[in-house]
């Protein structure tokens, strides 16, 4: 079975920012020199920083110390579940915020968060720490600093009320 | 007259605890700053008498600069750019037992840069307050490059990895409209990021969310073999721990006046006084090479120069009207709210204002004492909690805290993406806090740089232009060169024996 460390994942970084620097430089290319200098330098040392890069995984891959694949980024199959559970409750709650308003979107979002990572046997404690966070949130963003979140009638009746 | 002042101030007591009570918790939650906070509660500073208000912001203020390092060692996000630093070394202390530990470093550097820093200002204020006159872009430009350097101090481990990462976080520091021409400059079509990358997203995605990514994986902050080591820690260990930390007193006094010099000019800030700090820590230090693995010089150091940059940064303000950083100018509104003339005649007019926000600003501190220390031993057991709670808690009050200073959606949108940039950064061996340096500094650095080109019409002359800047780039360089001349040395010295 293969062992060694895959290189895939070593090259998302440096191809993410020579497509960034490529980018950037397309949006400054028609600008005056001072408005483009720090775009040509800084993704000129991007590029040969990355460059450098490819060079080492090359010879790591040569020499048998690397792989393909990804190899090494991917651990625990329950945990990497678990991370991507949570990080599409996150862009979740994010887009739901403007229809469910703050209190709903923000009890949901902890309790299934708390139900990810530790199973439905801890419903209980999920209940208490999704109970316990939207108050104590409620209480300090609406109630005492007034942030200006997206909110429902639920958030405007507990609001009404609590005043 | 200063020991009435004292008195005068120490009277205001009764203002000064809720103040720091609040301070510490807005300090530690991300998104949220003394300077938005002072905002929030504009009707009660304006509606007391012009001296409580003004201790209330002070206190504010000072006890928001300490809170900051607590969520930076106890889960590794730091409150405000300004404590990124406090991470490099806090949260490896943390993750090996060492949070209590860590916290009264932090404490006791905090109080004792805060003190240093206001006895030092109280002492040299008609010399300090010129001190804005000699620093121009050029200058700038050097003092920044300090900061700067401390990219390739990270790197040290993988100097190319560091180096890219540093420059990648330069590259989207420089999204947004372009200092000069106005022009939008890599904003992908969203207005949103018109004005340049938000720090307070940035810095909650890269620090908070990543890590929070990578709690999954591990379960609590502590590694497990230390869960015994912080279960156990009793509050005795905490005098202990402060007298330990006193033996660093040198270096805390140095690291504030760096604060305050920083934190004199306009516009400067925390974040490049806590970097310069940990840097030249680091550089003068008998061992450099542990930096980064949890030394708690490399928590005492940025606290120190933090906390010295409250008092640095109200010097403008008092002595020539002029607000050194965005909490001074929320100050300067409060004090013209209530008629007070700020400039020289201040300090003979009204002395026991113009004086008394620094000696107000010195019993704060000392109030610190009492109120910090005893909760060392509690908060440091945050790092046993298990991640099915650390991280819902985490994530709620970080995303909301991304929404609060622009309240825009897309800015939670923005700290998600950062986080999922920070988790594959960290996951690939590249250093988050590089790429938060090159966010945070590589906006002022273009900003001076292309002030003094433009002053100097393209001439890059201008750099070495002035005595104090080739002073400073005289000390940049020896900063660079010393370890290496060091590390040589001690070579050599082995060989010998």
């Amino acid at each position: 079975m293969e062992k060694r460390p895959g290189l895939i994942p070593e090259l998302i970084i440096p191809i993410g920012a020579i497509a960034f620097g490529i980018y950037y430089l397309s949006t400054v290319w028609s600008l005056p020199f001072q408005a483009r200098v720090v775009g040509i330098y800084v993704s000129g040392a991007i590029a040969i920083l990355s460059l450098i890069i490819f060079v080492r995984l090359a010879r790591e891959f040569a020499s048998g110390r690397k792989s393909l694949g990804f190899r090494g980024f991917f651990t625990d199959p329950t945990a990497e579940v678990r991370r991507w559970g949570v990080l599409v409750m996150t862009v979740l709650f994010i887009a739901l915020m403007p229809l469910l308003g703050f209190t709903v979107s923000l009890f949901l979002f902890v309790l299934g968060t708390v139900l990810m990572i530790a199973g439905m046997e801890r419903l209980k404690h999920a209940l208490i720490i999704a109970s316990a966070t939207t108050v104590i949130a409620f209480a300090i963003f609406i109630l005492l600093v007034k942030v200006r979140f997206p909110l429902s009638i639920v958030d405007t009746t507990i609001r009404n009320w609590v005043l | 007259m200063i020991g009435g002042l004292f008195a005068h101030s120490l009277s205001y007591w009764w203002v000064m605890i809720p103040a720091v009570l609040l301070g510490n918790i807005v300090g530690a939650i991300p998104g949220f700053s003394a300077a938005n906070t002072i905002i929030i509660l504009l009707p009660l500073t304006l509606s007391v008498d012009v001296e409580a208000a003004l201790i209330f912001m002070m206190a504010l203020y000072s006890a928001s600069q300490l809170g900051n390092g607590i969520p930076a060692i106890l889960v590794n996000i730091p409150g405000t750019g300004g404590a990124a630093a406090t991470t490099l070394d806090g949260y490896p202390m943390a993750q090996k037992g060492q949070a209590q530990r860590a916290l009264v470093y932090c404490f006791v550097a905090s109080i004792f840069g805060g003190l240093i820093g206001t006895m030092f200002v109280l002492v040299m204020l008609p010399v300090l307050s010129q001190v804005g006159n000699y620093l121009h872009s050029v200058e700038m430009v050097v003092i920044i490059l300090f900061g700067l350097t401390l990219i390739a101090v990270i790197a040290a481990q993988d100097l190319v990895k560091g180096l890219l990462a540093g420059m990648l976080g330069l590259l989207i520091g420089a999204i947004g409209t372009d200092f000069i021409y106005s022009e939008p400059r890599a904003t992908f079509g969203m207005i949103e990021l018109y004005d340049g990358v938000p720090l307070v997203p940035a810095l909650i995605g890269l620090f908070a969310i990543s890590e929070v990514f990578m709690l999954i994986e591990r379960g609590r902050v502590v590694k497990d073999e230390f869960m015994d080591v912080v279960v156990s820690s009793k509050f005795y260990d905490v005098w202990l721990l402060v007298k330990e930390s006193l033996r660093s007193w040198f270096l805390m006094a140095w690291t504030a006046l760096i604060g305050v010099i920083i934190g004199i000019i306009p516009g400067a800030g925390a974040s490049i006084a806590a970097f310069v700090a940990y840097q030249q820590a680091r550089t003068f230090s008998k061992t450099p090479e542990l930096f980064g693995t949890g030394v708690p010089e490399g928590v005492a150091a940025p606290e120190a120069a933090n906390n010295g940059v409250t008092s640095g940064t109200l010097v403008p303000l008092m002595a020539i009207g002029v607000p050194g950083g965005s909490t001074a100018a929320i100050m300067m509104v409060v004090l013209q709210y209530h008629g007070v003339t700020l400039g020289p005649r201040l300090f003979i007019d009204r002395p026991e204002l113009a004086y008394g926000i620094f000696t107000a600003s010195f019993i704060t501190y000392l109030m610190m004492i009492p109120l910090m220390f005893p909760m060392a031993q509690y908060m440091s057991r945050v790092t046993t909690f298990p991640a099915f709670f650390l991280v819902p808690t985490i994530l709620t009050f970080t995303l909301l805290g991304a929404f609060v200073p622009r309240t825009y959606m897309f800015d939670m949108g923005l700290a998600v993406a950062f986080g999922v940039l920070g988790y594959l950064a960290r996951k690939t061996g590249y250093h988050v806090t590089a790429l938060l340096i090159g966010i945070i500094l590589g906006p002022l650095m273009e900003q001076y740089l292309m002030r003094a080109l433009r002053i100097s019409r393209g001439e890059v002359d201008i750099l070495f232009s002035s005595t104090l800047g080739n002073i400073l780039w005289v000390f940049l360089v020896i900063t660079l060169v010393l370890p290496y001349v060091r590390s040589h040395m001690a070579k050599q010295k082995v060989e010998a024996a």
